[in-house]
């Protein structure tokens, strides 16, 4: 414990131990996300391993690998490039990345993770212990599984144990959690089963019993972790209550297992459980509970729990064992090491806009909102190498593409200049953060990293400074590049056919505080800005209608946060009218428009706020062509997106400059 | 004749009147008029669960035809046997809740309950055939978590 983070985080980071094995502190990284990375039979590729890396050089103390399937049908498989484990063909790439492991000083674990309810992705049929339907139909068809095949099931899981610690992992965990086999079985949910797998709790938990002890026979000398749910969330679907699931963890302690892994929340659990929307520590109630019933067996916890300051207060408090991370550490690879150099300022922290886990649900590679890095670690194009040549760069607009953009080419030696017309940094996410309902420190959160990491790294903002073609002609030949990272702004020429649009005022100008608004508000584009600010003046008193031209609002949404916005909208009892538009705008309010031929409504309304149509402010681009060598557009000033492309494109161009 | 056999009746066990259904969804023929012909949407009280498959296990089925939606009756034979599309079960609570509701706008009223969870939704088929069969306007009025992801 040199580095003086180490020295205040004194219980974070000292030794553990698992089985026989020591290690070095008390993270573990949590397989929390498959990535998606790998092939569609279940090889690993050079962009999972380029990956995993990362992850070894996280410097937690226990690396667990993400869950491969353990059978050759695919059952269990639930992602469309999940990992496999079912055979000896896929070692080579498992025992790399243990070798990745072991080089960074880490313990190597491997998850095996049979899907069950959400596995067969690509069979048409998923297998559980009974026949109970999808309420996300995202997941396959259930089929019932037979005696036969849980012996061969189980057997298949002990194998796959086998290979991983044949190829150097220093031990195996299995997931009974999530909704996956495992937790299907122990759910009164899912496990309707008259037979001896059935029916009581003890009953319900012999498959993971029988599955633990095969494994342990398996891999006597290698520790085995089980991840198990201290909170379903499905209670409302009869699911298992926390007492449940806590006898469960007790079976699983008898059984002997090294390592329970608390979690919570099915995927198909009607409520949050990671999101922005859940104060970190909300969940730690679960780990001290089975922390207090299991003081001889190593807890391991994690859930919605970012902070290592707060972790290490939980190991001082006996609230787990293990800090058991994933979400921060895909946002920040260096959380640990930040922490341990006493550098948490410094931290790019997961604002839970859960576009990991979104992505997935579209069968496509996680990736992260604070890491445009992620997932690209195999391409060059991604890395932070030395500038060739250094340049003077100006960068217009202080926003997150902007900044991404500057910080990212100051680390590459580049001289960096961001002009702002505005009087701080953030752009317009400063002040849309300012109005979201979920948590907007996290989003401010993104700011202030800005504000620091410039600091930083050298690069100079002058606020208060407008780069037009005037001021253009004041810095001619003093800088080699120029991006335009101006950002995007409500289209008031595309309004401008509505009688009355002088009225309307910009979502913009609400959101920072520039326009009062009055008791009665019409906010027209029911897009994620438009829902944002309806929610927020909603709260604040005003009666808001949301008019949206779309059938649905929130086309613009991520899955896991058009739920949510939807959920908001109807708790705060805001009036929304879609496949609408505006027809007229007068002082006492808006003539609202349907799809069919004379379908009018009259909204009274003291403030009408237009959010869309948007369009990326690019005027400057035409007019600076020829006053500079090289010129360069990122984020919404290309088109009007969001956060996630800002921070990729901003990140993207500073890497190639 | 309805699903197993079972002769339809005016009055479904506890899931309520067919003919007041009948007349209530038939206010959200637009609603409706995107299902494919055949889609088929059942609704059951709790209890159905554990009585499934006997005779009196009452079953609403909401039947997309060429003339627009049909509402049956029919008995639950259990999850594994029946042939709906989207199973919703409901409570007892909801169940007078929505049969209070007929009269006025019941499918506001199922979106409430599935929402505080009185209303427990099942889909027996994929989203992309749910897709495929017209059901996404549907399931959106109703605001089910068609995507999941819900985290």
């Amino acid at each position: 414990m040199s580095r003086p983070g180490e020295q205040k985080l004194k219980h974070l980071f000292q030794p553990g131990k698992i089985g026989k094995f020591v290690t070095r502190n008390r993270i573990k990284y949590g397989a929390c996300c498959v990535s998606n990375y790998n092939t569609r039979d279940g090889f690993i590729t050079d962009r999972e391993l380029a990956r995993t890396k990362v992850i070894a050089a996280t410097g937690c103390g226990i690396i667990t690998n993400q869950g491969a399937y353990p059978d050759p049908l695919g059952e269990g498989k639930s992602y469309f490039r999940q990992l496999a484990l079912f055979d000896d063909k896929f070692l080579p790439q498992f025992e790399t990345i243990a070798g990745y492991i072991h080089k960074a000083g880490g313990i190597a674990i491997q998850q095996i993770l049979h899907a069950g309810r959400y596995g067969g992705i690509d069979l048409g049929y998923c297998v559980q212990p009974s026949v109970v339907p999808q309420t996300l139909p995202h997941f396959r068809p259930p089929r019932e599984i037979t005696k036969d095949q849980i012996r061969e099931t189980v057997k298949q899981h002990a194998e796959a144990a086998k290979r991983a610690v044949r190829v150097g992992f220093d031990g195996t965990e299995v997931t009974s959690f999530m909704g996956y086999l495992l937790a299907n079985f122990n759910s009164k949910f899912t496990n309707r089963r008259t037979d001896e797998y059935g029916g009581s709790i003890e009953n319900r938990g012999r498959f993971m019993r029988e599955l633990i002890d095969a494994i342990k026979q398996a891999t006597p000398d290698n520790p085995l972790s089980v991840r198990l749910n201290g909170a379903e969330l499905m209670d409302r679907w009869g699911g298992n209550t926390e007492d449940e699931c806590l006898e469960l963890m007790q079976q699983a302690v008898d059984c002997g297992v090294d390592m329970i892994s608390v979690t919570v929340g099915w995927q198909e659990a009607p409520d949050s459980s990671i999101g922005r929307d859940i104060p970190p520590g909300h969940w730690n109630y679960l780990s001290a509970r089975a922390k207090k019933l299991f003081p001889n067996t190593l807890i391991a916890f994690g859930n919605k729990l970012p902070d290592p300051p707060m972790a290490n207060d939980c190991i001082a408090n006996g609230e787990f064992d293990f800090w058991e991370v994933c979400r921060p550490l895909l946002a920040d690879p260096d959380l640990v090491h930040k922490a341990a150099e006493d550098r948490l300022d410094e931290v790019r922290r997961c604002v839970g806009s859960l576009n990991c886990l979104s992505r997935l649900f579209r069968d496509l590679p996680y990736t992260c909102t604070m890491n445009p890095a992620l997932g690209h670690e195999v391409e060059p194009e991604y890395h932070i190498t030395k500038a060739a040549v250094k340049k003077e760069i100006m960068v217009i607009g202080a926003g997150p593409a902007g900044m991404e953009c500057a910080i990212t080419a100051a680390k590459r030696g580049h001289s960096v200049t961001v002009y702002e017309r505005s009087d701080r940094i953030g752009g317009a996410l400063l002040h849309y953060a300012n109005n979201d309902l979920a948590r907007p420190e996290d989003l401010l959160s993104v700011v202030h990293h800005y504000e620091l990491m410039s600091k930083k790294h050298g690069v100079q903002v002058k606020l208060n400074t407008e780069a037009n073609a005037k001021f253009m002609r004041s810095v001619l030949h003093k800088y080699d590049v120029a991006i335009v990272a101006s950002g995007a702004r409500v289209d008031r020429e595309a309004l401008q056919g509505i009688p009355g649009a002088e009225r309307v005022v910009d979502a913009m100008d609400v959101a920072c505080g520039k326009v009062k608004v009055g008791k009665r508000v019409v906010v027209i584009g029911g897009g994620k800005i438009g829902l944002t600010l309806a929610e927020s003046l909603q709260r604040q008193g005003a009666e808001v209608t949301v008019v949206e031209r779309e059938k649905r609002i929130g086309g613009d949404l991520t899955p896991a946060f058009k739920w949510r916005h939807s959920q908001w909208v109807e708790t705060l009892k805001i009036a929304t009218l879609t496949s609408s538009r505006v027809g007229k705008i007068t002082a006492e309010g808006v003539t609202v428009l349907g799809e069919k031929e004379g379908q009018e409504t009259f909204v009274e309304a003291d403030t009408v706020i237009a959010t869309s149509p948007r369009k990326a402010n690019q005027e400057v681009l035409h007019e600076f062509e020829w006053m500079i060598d090289e010129l360069h557009v990122c984020g919404d000033a290309v088109a009007p997106r969001g956060l996630d492309q800002a921070i990729a494109e901003g990140y993207r161009l500073g890497c190639r400059i | 004749m309805s699903e197993n056999g079972a002769m339809a009746s005016t009055f479904v066990g506890s899931v309520g009147d067919v003919g007041r259904w009948q007349v209530a969804l038939a206010a959200y023929k637009s609603t409706f008029s995107c299902l494919a012909p055949g889609s088929r949407i059942g609704l059951v009280v709790e209890a159905a669960l554990s009585d499934a498959g006997r005779v009196g296990s009452s079953m609403l089925v909401w039947q997309a035809t060429d003339q627009g939606l049909r509402v049956q009756a029919g008995n639950f034979p259990g999850f594994e046997q029946t042939d709906v599309d989207i199973l919703m079960v409901a409570d007892d609570a909801a169940l007078a809740s929505m049969n209070d509701s007929l009269e006025a706008d019941v499918l506001a009223t199922v979106r409430r309950l599935i929402r505080d969870g009185k209303i427990l939704f099942f889909a027996r088929k994929t989203r992309r055939d749910l897709d495929n069969a017209g059901y996404e306007d549907l399931l959106d009025q109703l605001g089910f978590a068609f995507m999941g992801a819900c985290r």
